[in-house]
């Protein structure tokens, strides 16, 4: 009779509000290691069984984890991996991040870039020669006499 | 017309009026550039001619050297990154009507990165050896 019960529920579309109330008894997800992280991994078929509480889980969560990987499920033909499910809210959390690190990189390098120019021209202007050239010799030098003639009339 | 006279740009209203020099240096550090750099050398002193704050201003840190200093980025035509090269001249005086305006330096921007890094490296190095104790990253 119980076992009628489970086989009339399954047949029921999947869905999500219902899930949360049906006693699916989920998979217990081992553990796997993912780029150094150590991730909750299921079978591809446990995902696709549990795959409505799951979204129902991810979705409640309103507050990204410091680590993106920690709620992730790593989903793969006999555990082994290949697809990962993440909570949005840790996703978009995590694009911020990478974006708002990116512009400080940049911004570092930007500052590292101005020090660099700064002792070089210390070192440059310590032991220059004193002497300067025109436009026109510096033009000439470097073979490009032929710009000199688009200089401004003056 | 040579350009140690002074060089007039007429804006309309009021015509500017400053000198170009380049640090022979600065000869060298474009003739290790290729053809169509140079090129793009030539294209900025001509632009500089017409507009002196043509370059964004440096951030002036220490050793505070770089009071007045602008650059422009620039690179090969059809180069899809980021410029890779930077030209470097100073504005004197740096506010107001220029004056002269001193070409310093062209160079490519990783090595500047690099010579910062080398150049706080010697200096930890430096540290480190006049207290021998000390921690050194």
């Amino acid at each position: 009779m119980a076992e009628t019960t489970k086989r009339a529920a399954a047949k029921q579309p999947a869905n999500e509000a219902s899930a949360s109330k049906r006693s699916v008894s989920r998979p217990r997800p081992t553990s796997r290691k993912l780029a150094g992280f150590q991730t909750k991994s299921l079978a591809t078929t446990e995902a696709r069984k549990a795959l409505p509480q799951l979204v129902n889980e991810m979705s409640a969560k309103n507050e990204a984890s410091a680590d993106l990987m920690q709620d992730a499920i790593d989903i793969g033909p006999h555990r082994k991996g290949g697809a990962v499910l993440l909570p949005g809210v840790d996703l978009a959390a995590h694009v911020t991040e990478v974006a708002e690190l990116r512009a400080r990189v940049e911004q570092l390098e930007e500052d590292l870039e101005d020090a660099g120019m700064a002792l070089f021209l210390q070192e440059r202007l310590a032991t220059t020669t004193g002497q300067w050239l025109t436009t026109e010799q510096f033009l000439t030098g470097i073979g490009m006499e032929g710009h000199i003639e688009q200089l401004p009339e003056g | 017309m040579s350009s140690s006279r002074k060089a007039d740009a007429d804006s309309g209203a009021t015509a500017r009026t400053y000198t170009f020099e380049f640090l022979p240096e600065v000869q060298a550090d474009a003739n290790r550039l290729d053809r169509d750099l140079r090129r793009a050398i030539a294209d900025i002193v001509v632009a500089l001619h017409d507009n002196p704050w043509h370059g964004e201003l440096m951030d002036d840190r220490w050793p505070h050297n770089l009071d007045g200093c602008r650059k422009i980025r620039f690179d090969k035509p059809g180069w899809k990154g980021k410029p890779r090269y930077r030209f470097v001249y100073r504005n004197e005086p740096s506010d107001g009507a220029v004056g002269s305006m001193l070409v310093l330096a062209i160079g490519r921007r990783d090595n500047m990165i690099a010579y910062a890094q080398a150049s706080g490296r010697l200096t930890r190095r430096e540290v480190a050896k006049r207290s021998p104790g000390a921690k050194t990253p």
